[in-house]
């Protein structure tokens, strides 16, 4: 929700998934609430407006609408990039103003917190035990007519005797993945500071989080051991000074994966959708050390964007590191072309890490100089 | 056959004699009787969780027409069918409804159904078959009857009524 407007007769609700925006009109706006979205009872599961269901603070049920599955139902045929659901999205936006994220609290295979960025989960879900299916040495669900691989985040899946799993599903260009855990435990905004950075595979770091130590999940590393290509991460400690990034990609499950990552690796970090908001941020006189951007976008795509860093100050003699699917020499060499300073596969945290560094020290020797 | 009381609902003068004995292995024979569209129903009391009286239901667009809502007990969202639609009959007013709150599958469910009354001991030997003359819609929701003095009780089949 962007913001309700209040015109003589009604208010809209300008929502927006993926990069399509609509309007809902609706009666009453009354308050913002953090929630936990519960889902909904086994017979109501069809009906795919709703993400789920909630108790407010004055004990009534309310219905979670689900702005993806609205989207749909109307013909605003989201697709690829309409991951998940707006609300939490421009949580997220808002949120990264004040440096501080909204964060899933649960608990998996022991009894301290764990966390994971909200707005990188498209939705939890309970799925009963029964349910789970074998497939190889893999765990199927059947969700949503499709096949969906679950990955214990905890313990022993079908050995413990719970009749029921919390599962928070991430999606991205219509693939689903489950991470079963143990407990849901709460929703929280707070600042991921990462303190102490892991070497412990599928943890990014321990991070003080709503006053209590809490893991902070790499999500990468767990939906890789589902899908292979989801994500090329691997785990690293790598630290450089704090210096100041902005990354640039209209995925917002990629921002949010980013955001923590570089977060953990030492940097400052602001997310922006588009290329557009990249150069207004420029234009407001905002200044960081280097510039990540996505090549495939809507509106303004990656070369564009660099041209324009390139074209004007203050930004001209940023480094400018370019991500995309698409690694060939000839992509490269349209990539430096057009102003990038390095180019990198998407996905490669690793690479990723060490070009920012090495950028950032040719940077500093530019400066010296 | 014995009447037994229920905890805190369906008050029965000789409740307090018999109690005991629900507790014994004959609770699977152990009914709620509730009324719906002025039939006598029961529902066996092992899958009954609660019994409330008239409940803030919010109505869920979309949803089945025997869907009433959902409700909050205890901080549990607990969906409501109204099991007058489900029957084949009008619509239950929520306002009035009494609710039986009944597990399944790990879920809780509210029944809303006119009246809860007594707290009954069916003997499974006088169970009888769906008559023929119950009405197809209630015979499919059904798993046999008890015929008490002059009154036919229908023994609702949960499982079935929750197969929306």
């Amino acid at each position: 929700m962007r913001g309700a407007t209040a015109t003589s007769e009604v208010f809209v609700v300008v929502a927006k998934v993926g990069v399509q925006s609509f309007g809902l009109i609706v009666d009453r706006v009354f308050d913002t609430e953090e929630i936990v979205v519960k889902p909904v009872a086994p017979i109501l599961r069809d009906i795919t407006l709703f993400s789920g269901n909630t108790i407010l603070g004055d004990g009534s049920v309310i219905m979670i609408l689900d702005p993806n599955g609205i989207a749909r139902a109307v013909g605003l045929a989201a697709t690829g990039s309409a991951d998940r659901a707006t609300v939490a999205e421009t949580h997220g936006e808002a949120a990264a103003d004040q440096g501080k994220t909204t964060l899933l609290l649960f608990r998996a295979g022991g009894m301290e917190p764990k966390a994971v960025p909200l707005g990188l989960v498209a939705r939890l879900e309970e799925i009963e035990t029964e349910r789970i299916e074998r497939s190889g040495d893999r765990l199927l669900v059947q969700y949503r007519g499709q096949l969906m691989p679950l990955v214990p985040l905890g313990g022993d899946l079908l050995g413990s005797g719970q009749a029921r799993r919390p599962v928070l599903v991430f999606s991205d260009r219509g693939r689903s993945v489950g991470l079963a855990v143990d407990e849901i435990l709460d929703v929280v905004e707070d600042r991921i500071d990462v303190q102490l950075v892991s070497d412990r595979p599928g943890v990014i770091g321990s991070a003080v989080i709503a006053g209590r130590a809490t893991e902070v999940i790499d999500t990468a590393y767990w939906l890789r051991l589902a899908f292979d290509d989801w994500f090329r991460y691997a785990a690293t400690s790598e630290r450089d000074r704090r210096a100041r990034l902005l990354v640039v990609d209209d995925s917002a499950f990629f921002r949010q994966m980013v955001e923590p990552v570089l977060t953990a690796a030492g940097y400052d970090v602001t997310a922006v959708e588009t290329a557009d908001a990249a150069l207004r941020l420029r234009d407001q006189g905002r200044m960081f050390d280097a510039v990540i951007s996505d090549i495939e976008m809507p509106g303004l795509d990656g070369f564009a964007f660099a041209r324009a860093v390139r074209a004007a100050p203050p930004w001209a003699n940023l480094p400018l590191i370019a991500l995309s699917g698409h690694v060939s020499e000839a992509d490269i060499a349209r990539g430096r072309a057009a102003g990038f300073t390095d180019y990198i596969a998407k996905f490669d945290r690793e690479a990723l890490v060490a070009a920012i560094a090495q950028a950032l020290a040719a940077q500093t020797v530019v400066e010296a100089n | 056959m014995a009447t037994l009381e229920l905890a805190k609902q369906a008050p029965s003068p000789s409740g307090a004699a018999s109690r005991s004995a629900v507790v014994s292995d004959e609770t699977k024979d152990v009914f709620v009787t509730l009324t719906v569209g002025g039939q006598l129903c029961g529902i066996p009391v092992l899958v009954v969780r609660d019994v409330l009286g008239p409940q803030v239901i919010t109505r869920i667009p979309l949803a089945p027409r025997e869907v009433a809502g959902s409700l909050n007990l205890r901080g549990r969202i607990v969906t409501a069918i109204d099991l007058h639609t489900r029957l084949g009959l009008e619509r239950a007013d929520p306002r009035r409804a009494m609710s039986v709150v009944v597990e399944h599958q790990g879920e809780l469910y509210s029944l809303l159904v006119d009246q809860v009354g007594e707290v009954l001991r069916l003997d499974p030997e006088l169970r009888e078959e769906n008559p023929p003359t119950l009405d197809a819609r209630w015979r499919a929701l059904s798993k046999g009857v008890f015929r008490l003095s002059g009154q036919l009780v229908v023994v609702l089949d949960v499982a079935a009524i929750l197969t929306i």
